[in-house]
């Protein structure tokens, strides 16, 4: 049986060292890349929430040219973005070639994403619930955390589902420009020299990884929407 | 006692300002249930607000205990929020949070048991302690009410602020509502100030009654006497608006309406507070002048224990024994004659 199953895949056998390797790569890409895609989202996810006109600390001025900024780099398509940030990424990541040059491309392309995630995420939450904050002697910062974070958990772990899934498939282009991953490991075997089978399985593991995103995002959402 | 001086708020929008309240001074006793009363868009909300600075007013001072809210610092004025409880029409719970947590949620920096022996407190307070572990989707319009008055009592507030919170309740539960509210007067001594457009919450439980209109105070003062004798037209509208009294004296008056009604008689609308009773009343002067007297309508109210009633009454007789009649009447109620015969 196993035997007839590996007849199928010679050349997923023959690199399955690289197989491994390319998929710990691309986990360490979308693990380092969404951590810090994350992390920026959210902050400036808030702040361009809380400094709307009608927001709990308005400023017209932080508002507008992080909008801006968001905009901008939303609007670049990745493959750009790749190339034009090799010299930065040079600069915090010492190269810019492999896992390590594609994190900081990675993270750019994510993060303006993420950012319109938490902005739809915390505009969402009612503006009643924040007065009745306010009304309780909350502080801007206890408003933020306790009542605006708090009440978008469901949003947000949805947001950040679909931001890692498209991550993923950024990770496998990224990989394929600057030669690390699943993405990578097919363009060098699968697409040039043909060997379909590697192909196939790569599709399949992005796939699973796809589908398990998905599933902890549903499963969080529903443990956390009353 | 809260007292607002001179309170304007105007909102600047790109193209008009709207002056939402206007110049209003006021006057809120301590312990008192403080109803504001006004028609959709007279400025209520936005006076209330004005209150605890949810709404900073362009203008004026707001002062209680002696402290000018307009003159603290941001964190005076959070603490000043704490002991000011506010509710909303749309209950404004924490959808992600239990009822517990809820009604944590003020007790912030406060060590764990200490929070729960207070929040079981005043969730037995409103009556609500069974549902301590329900998530607000979980509760019915009242009960999420009764969890939001308990959050906003969990500083001991002194003054609790109402913005329509009854207005999403059916009669039955605004009913209830209602009369938590009155017994947390009662027992905590706070000060409630209630916003409704409904004459039947003014009713019910104020002692007080402030009228607003187009962003003015029109009318105030204890709502017996407010109500009693409404002076302002849009006063008047909202004491019309509880007793079918005018839309009877309509009803009598139209011709081809079902009552037929002699020419020779006259219709009386008698009106009396308090002890005054009009019934003995009548049937005193019915002997002593010789007229019949046909009661076709009558209304009594009750507001802060006292009753107020309304007559629709029918006199028919001598030309001298109704006009007698009236005058008698007229030295111990208040007559209006409606038609003479
Ligand atoms: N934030 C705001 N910006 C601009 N205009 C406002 C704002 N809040 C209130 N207004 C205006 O001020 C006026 C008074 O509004 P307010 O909400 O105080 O009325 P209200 O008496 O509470 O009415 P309702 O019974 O409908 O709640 C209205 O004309 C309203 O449009
Ligand atoms: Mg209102």
């Amino acid at each position: 049986m196993v035997d007839g199953v590996l007849k199928y895949i010679p050349n997923l056998i023959e690199y399955f060292d690289e197989f491994l390797i390319s998929i710990q790569e691309t986990l360490i890409m979308l693990g380092v890349s969404g951590f810090f895609s994350f992390v920026f989202g959210l902050t400036f996810g808030v702040v361009l929430v809380v400094t709307r006109p009608k927001g709990i600390l308005p400023h017209p001025i932080v508002h507008e040219v992080l909008d801006r900024i968001v905009n901008f780099f939303r609007s670049i398509p990745f493959i750009i973005l790749l190339t034009a940030l090799i010299p930065l990424t040079r600069i915090i990541m010492g190269t810019g070639l492999g896992v390590k040059g594609a994190i900081v491309p990675l993270v750019f392309g994510a993060t303006p994403f993420f950012v319109r995630q938490v902005d739809m995420a915390l505009s969402n939450v009612d503006h009643g619930l924040i007065e009745a904050a306010q009304s309780m002697g909350a502080t801007p910062f206890e408003i933020i955390t306790r009542v605006l974070l708090r009440e978008s958990i469901p949003s947000l772990a949805r947001g950040t589902t679909i931001t890692l899934i498209s991550l993923i498939g950024l990770t496998a282009m990224g990989g394929a420009v600057g030669g690390g991953g699943l993405g990578a490991f097919v363009i060098r075997y699968g697409h040039n020299r043909f060997m379909s089978d590697i192909t196939y399985v790569s599709v399949l593991v992005i796939l699973i990884l796809v589908s398990l995103v998905q599933g902890i995002g549903n499963y969080v959402v529903k443990k956390t929407t009353h | 006692m809260i007292e607002l001086r001179n309170i304007t708020k105007t909102f600047n929008l790109e193209n008009k300002s709207i002056h939402a309240v206007n110049n209003l001074t006021l006057t809120i006793p301590e312990g008192s249930i403080f109803g504001v009363i006004g028609e959709s868009g007279a400025g209520k909300s936005t006076l209330v607000r004005c209150i605890n600075l949810l709404e900073r007013p362009s203008n004026g001072e707001v002062v209680h205990h002696d402290v000018d809210f307009m003159r603290l610092k941001p964190d005076e004025l959070l603490k000043v929020r704490k002991k000011i409880g506010m509710i909303f029409q749309q209950f404004n719970l924490f959808t992600s949070r239990t009822v517990y947590e809820n009604v944590a949620f003020p007790l912030k920096g406060m060590k764990t048991e200490d929070v729960r022996k207070k929040v079981v407190e005043l969730l037995t307070l409103v009556g609500i302690e069974e549902k301590i572990n329900a998530y607000p989707s979980q509760l019915s319009g009242g009960q999420k009410q009764r969890v939001a008055i308990a959050r906003a009592l969990a500083n001991d507030p002194d003054v609790l602020l109402c913005d329509e919170a009854t207005s999403a309740l059916d009669p039955q539960t605004t009913q209830q509502i209602l009369s938590l509210l009155n017994d947390l007067n009662r027992k905590l001594g706070i000060t409630i100030i209630l916003i409704t457009h409904e004459m039947a919450v003014i009713k019910a439980i104020c002692t007080h009654v402030a009228v607003m209109d187009g962003g003015n105070l029109v009318e105030t003062g204890k709502v017996v006497e407010v109500f009693s004798e409404p002076k302002h037209p849009t006063t008047k509208s909202f004491v019309k608006s509880t007793h079918q009294a005018e839309r009877f004296i309509e009803l009598l008056r139209n011709p081809q309406g079902t009552f037929k009604i002699s020419p020779e008689d006259d219709i009386l609308r008698i009106d009396f507070v308090g002890s005054q009773t009009a019934d003995p009343l009548i049937s005193h002067i019915s002997r002593r002048y010789q007229v019949d007297t046909n009661i076709v309508y009558a209304n009594i109210d009750i507001i802060q224990d006292v009753p107020l009633g309304t007559l629709v009454v029918i006199l028919s007789g001598s030309v001298e024994g109704r006009r007698s009649a009236i005058e008698a009447l007229r030295n111990s109620v208040k007559v209006e004659v409606i038609s003479h015969g």
